[in-house]
C-alpha cells in the first residue's frame, strides 16, 4: 500500500476518533455528575439521526440546517427528560443495576427506532456532499475531514466553556462534590438535568458528523457507543480531556489497524492497546485516582 | 358472471371455515439484519394470502406461525426449538443467513422436521441433513459463473476478492478461489475481509487498488456491499471492474451507494429488476407494503411457501416425514427461476448475469447448470 493511501486511512481514523470523542466526553459527563454507566448514550445519537436526516430532512423536506438543529433540541429535551424520571431514580440504585438498566433502555431505544422508522440502513451524503479535497496529491473524502475539523471545533468550545464561564465552574463544582455544591446555591438537580441534555446533544452532534461518512443503520449507535467506551477507558476514566484523548487515539489506532493488518482486524490494535493501559494503568492515560476493584 | 362469483366465494368460505395448516417462519425481523428478514416475513405473506386466495391446501387455508431469531445465533436456536416443538409445525421457512442456518440446522434434524432456507453458503448442503432444503443457489455455481465470466468475456487475468466475513462470505470466498484454481489456475491477487460492522470502506478500496486487479469479486449484504461501492467511487477507483453476487442488483444497495456508484458493476445472482416476473412481484409488493422490494430474500421466502404448499398437496397429508419425501423431485416455476428439488437438499441450477445500466439491474443472460451437477 502506498503512503498516500495510508495517510488517507490514518484521516479516516481520525475523524472518527473525533467522533468518538464526542460521544466519550458525554458518557464521561454523566459518570461524573449522576455516577451513572449510561449504556443507552449512543442510542442519543441514533434518536438525533433518525429525527434529523429521515424525519425532519428527507420526508418532510426541512432545509439540513433547520433539521439538525431541531433534531438536537429534541434529543437535549429528551435526554433532560430521562435525566429527571428514569436516570435521576438509578442514580441512587447501585452501579449493577444502573448498568443493567441502562443496556435494557438501550435496546428499547434501538427497537423504538426500529418500529418507527423501518430495518433499512439510509444513506445521506452530509452538509458537503460526496466531494473529495485534495491537498497535494493525497485525496480526502470531505466527509472525513469536516468531521474531523467540526468535532475539533466543538470539543475547543467545549473545553473553554467548561474552563472559562460562571456555568462550567458550576458544572466542575458539581462534578467535584454536589452537596457542597448544592450549599453554595447552584440548582444541583437542574444542572444535572441540563448536564445530561447537553451530553445528549453532543451524542446527536456526533452522529449527524458521522452518518454521512457510513450509512444510518439500526446498529450506528451500539457501534459508536461502544468505541466510545473503549476510549474513555483508554483516556481515563472520569476524565474529559482523557476521554478527548482516548477517542483520538481508538480511531488513529482503528485507522493503522487497517493499514497494517487488514480491515478484518482494525479493530485489533485499538483494544489492545486498550488491555495494555488497563495492565499498566488501570486508571487510563489521564484517570482520576485508582481504579476499584470489586 | 355471478354465479362464478358465487361459486368462488363458496369455495373461499368453505377454506376458511377448515383448520388451517400452519407453516413456520423464522427470519431476523428486529436487530441490524432485519431488512433481508422483514422482506423475507413480506413474501411469505403474499405467497399465503396468493395460495389462500386460489383455494389453499389440502382444501385448507395456510397460516403462518412466525418467529423472531433477531440475526443472533442464541435467539435462532430458541426460535427454531419453538418452532417444532411449542408450535409444532410440519414444515419451517428459514432464514437467509448462512451462519444462523448452521447454527439450527441440527434442531430440525433431530426432529424430523423440513426446513426451507434462502442461505447460498456451499457448506449448508454439505451437513448431510435430510431435512434442509435451500431455495436459492448453492455460491459454488455463483462462483463458476463469476470467474468464467471475468476470464472468458471480459479477459481478466488479475483477480481479486471483497467478502464480508461471515459464513456466507467465507463460503463464497473458498468457492471463488477454488473456482479460479480448478478452471485457469490462477490465484487471488487479493482478498480482502469486510466485517459486518464496517464504517468505513476507505481501507478495503485501497486494499485492492494497491493489488491492480482486472477484476474485483464483490460478495456482501447490502449495507457492506454499499459502503464499498460508494467509497470506490467517491476515491475514483471506479475503473477496476466488478463482478458481484446478487448485492450488486437489491435495491437497497442501488439506494444506499447511489446509482452512480453502481454504474456498469456486473452481478451473478438471482435476478434482474427487469424480469418480467421479479418486474410483477415488485409492482404487488409495491401496492401491498408502500415501497419497492429490499433484497432478493422476499421473492426467494415467497418461492418457497409456494414449494412447501406443493409439497403437502403432494403428500397429502401434513405429516413432517411425508412432507420432507415429497419435496424430492418437485419441479417449479417459482418468481427467481424454475426450481428442481434434489435429495441433498439443492434446488436452484438457474443463474442471472446481469449489469448495472442507466442505474437499473439489467438482466443479461442465464447460464443454467445440469440439475446433477456434483458439489
Amino acid at each position: 500500500m502506498s503512503l498516500n493511501a495510508v495517510v488517507q486511512i490514518l484521516v479516516g481514523g481520525l475523524a472518527f476518533g473525533s467522533v468518538y470523542a464526542l460521544v466519550a466526553v458525554g458518557i464521561v459527563f454523566i459518570w461524573r455528575t449522576m455516577n451513572l454507566l449510561n449504556f443507552a448514550h449512543g442510542q442519543f445519537l441514533l434518536l438525533c439521526c433518525y429525527v434529523a436526516i429521515i424525519s425532519l430532512y428527507q420526508k418532510l423536506g426541512w432545509p439540513i440546517s433547520a433539521s439538525v438543529l431541531v433534531a438536537l433540541l429534541i434529543v437535549g429535551l429528551f435526554g433532560t427528560m430521562f435525566a429527571t424520571t428514569v436516570f435521576e431514580r438509578l442514580r441512587k440504585q447501585p452501579l449493577l443495576t444502573s448498568v443493567i438498566a441502562t443496556m435494557g433502555l438501550s435496546l428499547v431505544l434501538e427497537n423504538a427506532v426500529l418500529l418507527l422508522f423501518g430495518p433499512r440502513p439510509y444513506s445521506f451524503e452530509g452538509f458537503l456532499g460526496r466531494k473529495m479535497i485534495w491537498i497535494g496529491n493525497v485525496g480526502f473524502l470531505a466527509n472525513h475531514v469536516f468531521a474531523l475539523l467540526v468535532s475539533l471545533i466543538i470539543l475547543i468550545v467545549f473545553a473553554s466553556v467548561l474552563k472559562y464561564t460562571i456555568i462550567g465552574r458550576a458544572i466542575r463544582a458539581v462534578a467535584y462534590d454536589k452537596e457542597t455544591a448544592g450549599l453554595m446555591g447552584i440548582p444541583v438537580p437542574w444542572l444535572l438535568s441540563l448536564m445530561f441534555g447537553f451530553s445528549a446533544i453532543l451524542a446527536g452532534l456526533a452522529g449527524i458528523l458521522v452518518v454521512p461518512v457510513t450509512y444510518l443503520t439500526l446498529d450506528l449507535g451500539t457501534a459508536v457507543g461502544y468505541k466510545a467506551f473503549a476510549s474513555v477507558v483508554i483516556g481515563g476514566f472520569g476524565s474529559v480531556p482523557g476521554a478527548i484523548i482516548g477517542g483520538y487515539i481508538v480511531g488513529l489506532l482503528e485507522g493503522a489497524g487497517t493499514a497494517i493488518l487488514g480491515t478484518a482486524y482494525r479493530d485489533l490494535l485499538a483494544f489492545a492497546v486498550m488491555l495494555l493501559v488497563l495492565f499498566l494503568r488501570p486508571s487510563g492515560i489521564l484517570g482520576i485516582g485508582e481504579a476499584e476493584r470489586i | 358472471m355471478a354465479s362464478l362469483a358465487v361459486v368462488l366465494c363458496l369455495t373461499i368460505g368453505a377454506v376458511a371455515q377448515q383448520e388451517p395448516i400452519k407453516i413456520g417462519v423464522v427470519q431476523a425481523l428486529t436487530g441490524p439484519l432485519s431488512l433481508n428478514g422483514i422482506d423475507g416475513l413480506r413474501g411469505a405473506e403474499m405467497a399465503v394470502r396468493s395460495i389462500n386466495r386460489a383455494g389453499g391446501v389440502l382444501g385448507r387455508p395456510l397460516e403462518l406461525v412466525v418467529e423472531d431469531n433477531k440475526g443472533e445465533v442464541a435467539a435462532a436456536i430458541a426460535a427454531a426449538e419453538r418452532m417444532v416443538y411449542v408450535h409444532k409445525v410440519p414444515v419451517v421457512i428459514e432464514t437467509n443467513f448462512s451462519f444462523l442456518i448452521n447454527a439450527v440446522h441440527e434442531v430440525y434434524w433431530q426432529a424430523g422436521v423440513p426446513f426451507v432456507c434462502a442461505g447460498t453458503s456451499p457448506v449448508l448442503t454439505q451437513h448431510g441433513n435430510p431435512y434442509l432444503f435451500r431455495i436459492r443457489h448453492n455460491d459454488k455455481l455463483t462462483a463458476q459463473a463469476a470467474v468464467k465470466y471475468a476470464v472468458e468475456n471480459m479477459g481478466a487475468k488479475r483477480l481479486a476478492i471483497v467478502h464480508v466475513i461471515d459464513d456466507f462470505g467465507h463460503g463464497a470466498r473458498d468457492a471463488l478461489i477454488n473456482a479460479m484454481r480448478s478452471l485457469y489456475g490462477i490465484e487471488p491477487v487479493a482478498v480482502v475481509g469486510l466485517p459486518l460492522d464496517i464504517k468505513d470502506a476507505t481501507g478495503p478500496v485501497m486494499e485492492i487498488a494497491a493489488a491492480k486487479p482486472d477484476v474485483v469479486f464483490v460478495w456482501a449484504h447490502a449495507a457492506q456491499g454499499a459502503l464499498f461501492f460508494r467509497t470506490r467511487y467517491e476515491l475514483g477507483y471506479t475503473n477496476i471492474p466488478v463482478i458481484g453476487s446478487v448485492v450488486v442488483a437489491a435495491p437497497a444497495t442501488l439506494e444506499l451507494a447511489g446509482r452512480e456508484a453502481l454504474e456498469g458493476c456486473m452481478f451473478v445472482g438471482d435476478f434482474a429488476l427487469d424480469a418480467p416476473k421479479v418486474s410483477l412481484f415488485n409492482n404487488w409488493y409495491y401496492e401491498l407494503y408502500g415501497e419497492t422490494i429490499l433484497s432478493e430474500v422476499g421473492m426467494a421466502v415467497y418461492d418457497a411457501v409456494c414449494l412447501v404448499a406443493k409439497a403437502i398437496e403432494k403428500a397429502g397429508t401434513t405429516d413432517p416425514q411425508a412432507i420432507r419425501d415429497a419435496l424430492i423431485g418437485i419441479e417449479m416455476e417459482g418468481v427467481l427461476r424454475t426450481y428442481y428439488v434434489r435429495s441433498d437438499g439443492e434446488t436452484a441450477f438457474e443463474l442471472t448475469i446481469g449489469q448495472i445500466k442507466n442505474g437499473k439491474s439489467s438482466f443479461i443472460s442465464i447460464v443454467r447448470f445440469p440439475r446433477d451437477i456434483k458439489f
